[in-house]
């Protein structure tokens, strides 16, 4: 019979004290951002997220001809920052719990002494760093290409691109994670979503088009062409805080679902 | 004995498919053992347990407070599931570390401590640098179990634990069990190989149906059964006549003739065990063995689920 390890093995944690209190918001997103992170390195992902960015390189360089302002502006806003990017939130941020829940990981993480709402707020910031780093990295791509094609401007509208990108990360991610935590079906519903709210409600006239991440987008890559500066500092202003205030209500409705909902995991039946 | 785990009139059904089905019992120190058939309830009283699933109707206590949204009491939880469910492309120590982080560790312990419980539970060093997709079963549950014991929990809780690991495993983690045990951790353990249980557990709750059939030790829940047919086994040159001497004298409820052996049932156990050397003295035949089959966890089990 082998012989039992000893007690002071099985109780040996120095200086830690299991505590009664939930665990930090600040070490839950450190834990699901690592988590997230250590996933992205793995080869396999890394060549996809590279493999995209040449193919976004050598469909600019084909796609746009050279000093196009228009087509440039088409594509890389029209196209890429209001059709593909909103793809890339989807498919990221709806994954980043119903993908745990799906494969039944999550009882890794409800388990723990972490209050539900933060594990949303976790997984949000986990998906966030993995869809801005691929995001920011396939702006540039898209800009550097068109300047290296003959278009000298492309470099000029790279801030506001950004800023766009960013403001556009955090409200798609964000109702992307609330779908994901509401139905497996979250890629169909976010498709719809897009179709009526995003293309639909957006291009109505009336104040309606502010529910519309896509409304706050266009007036961040407007303002940055604006000639003067208050309008530019007003658009900015703008569009951000409307991409920021969609942003909080898709993570508060994340946070209320997967608080409040049962979730029987594996097969998809929930109350 | 102060409970660890009580439960009052509880039930919990998903939509129409029943779970628990009004249940109460108490569960105490040490180690108990869960018991039931597939879809007796028992994952569904762990997911409850482990604030997982909110309860339909009644109450259940884990230390004294509801479990659900409950991160006082899942701080004093660790928990292994069934499934062999991991995240197959991180390396052991890099989801340990993440998972210790969840549970409250230091960021500067996190590490270490992951290191530590893989130690505890016998992974060999030289898988650590491997994925956990590229694991056998049995080194996927070690894992499991390492996450468990990460923030030192004062109740352990083990869904079929044992399942894929070989003999040896089996007994070390046993080992690693009972050691928990002795450092102070409460550990409430679900599974099917009876026998294991049997070794590990002082205390027992069975399950069928979504109800709580009987609780507590083994002898308690036996002495708890009414009209108990304890049954026997009697090895010899001449079953047949071992059970007709039986017979006669009045203590067989039936029998069972095979080559070498007869297995009995008796009409009263405590009339057989007062006078069956004497009866069997008496009769013409070699009595090479007599073994109680009925007090081994599987049997007692097979009697409450009749």
């Amino acid at each position: 019979m082998n012989p039992a390890p000893p007690v002071s093995s099985v109780d040996g944690l120095s200086g830690f004290v299991p505590s009664a209190a939930a665990t930090p918001l600040s070490a839950v997103i450190r834990a699901l951002v690592l988590l997230r992170l250590r996933a992205l390195l793995r080869p396999k992902l890394f060549l996809r997220f590279a493999g995209i960015a040449v193919g976004l390189g050598v469909v600019t360089w084909f796609a746009v001809p050279p000093a196009n302002e228009r087509q440039f502006a088409q594509w890389s806003v029209e196209v890429f920052l209001l059709r593909i990017l909103p793809l890339l939130c989807l498919v990221t941020g709806g994954s980043a719990l119903r993908d745990e829940i799906r494969a039944f990981t999550i009882e890794y993480l409800w388990t723990r002494p972490a209050r539900k709402a933060h594990l949303v707020i976790g997984a949000y910031a986990g998906a966030l760093a993995l869809t801005l780093t691929q995001a920011v990295v396939y702006v540039v791509v898209i800009h550097a290409t068109s300047a290296l094609h003959g278009f000298a401007g492309a470099w000029s509208y790279l801030p506001a691109s950004l800023i766009a990108t960013v403001g556009g990360v955090l409200a798609f991610t964000a109702i992307a994670l609330a779908l994901g935590v509401l139905t497996g079906k979250y890629l169909v519903i976010g498709v719809l979503y897009g179709a009526l709210v995003e293309i639909g409600l957006s291009r109505l006239p009336t104040r309606l088009n502010n529910v519309s991440v896509t409304h706050h987008l266009q007036t961040l890559i407007e303002s940055g062409g604006a000639s003067s500066e208050p309008f530019r500092f007003l658009g900015l202003l703008s569009g951000a805080s409307g991409c920021l205030a969609i942003a909080a209500t898709g993570l508060t409705a994340a946070a209320v679902l997967f608080t409040l909902k049962t979730y029987r995991i594996g097969d998809e039946k929930e109350t | 004995m102060s409970a660890i785990i009580q439960a009052s009139e509880l039930s919990c059904f998903y939509g129409v498919i029943l779970g628990l089905n009004n249940v109460s019992f108490t569960i105490g120190e040490g180690i108990t053992g869960i018991v039931g058939p597939n879809g007796a309830g028992k994952s569904t009283l762990i997911k409850v347990i482990t604030g997982q699933v909110r309860p339909s109707s009644g109450e259940l206590t884990v230390f004294g407070e509801t479990p659900w949204n409950n991160p006082s009491v899942l701080s004093r939880i660790g928990y292994c599931p069934e499934h062999e469910h991991v995240h197959a492309d991180l390396r052991p120590l890099d989801w340990l570390e993440s998972l210790a982080l969840l549970s409250g560790l230091p960021a500067g312990d996190a590490r270490t401590r992951s290191e530590q419980v893989l130690q505890e539970v016998g992974l060999a060093t030289q898988h650590w640098k491997k994925r956990i997709g590229t694991y056998s079963k049995g080194m996927r549950q070690r894992v499991k179990l390492a996450q468990a014991l990460l923030h030192r929990p004062r109740l352990l809780i083990l869904d079929e634990p044992m399942n894929g690991l070989d003999p040896m495993g089996r007994h070390e983690i046993s080992d690693i069990l009972r050691s928990l045990q002795r450092a102070g951790t409460h550990i409430l353990i679900s599974s099917h190989i009876l026998d294991e249980l049997q070794s590990l557990c002082g205390a027992f709750l069975m399950l069928n149906w979504g109800r709580a059939l009987a609780s507590g030790s083994q002898s308690a829940i036996r002495s708890e059964i009414q009209h108990w047919p304890e049954q026997v086994v009697v090895r010899t040159s001449r079953p047949e006549v071992v059970a007709a001497t039986l017979g006669q004298a009045g203590l067989l409820r039936g029998y069972l003739l095979e080559t070498d052996r007869v297995l009995l049932w008796l009409k009263d156990p405590a009339a057989f065990y007062a006078s069956w050397t004497t009866t069997l003295a008496g009769c013409d035949a070699d009595i090479l063995d007599v073994q109680s089959k009925s007090t081994s966890l599987t049997s007692v089990f097979e009697k409450i689920t009749e």
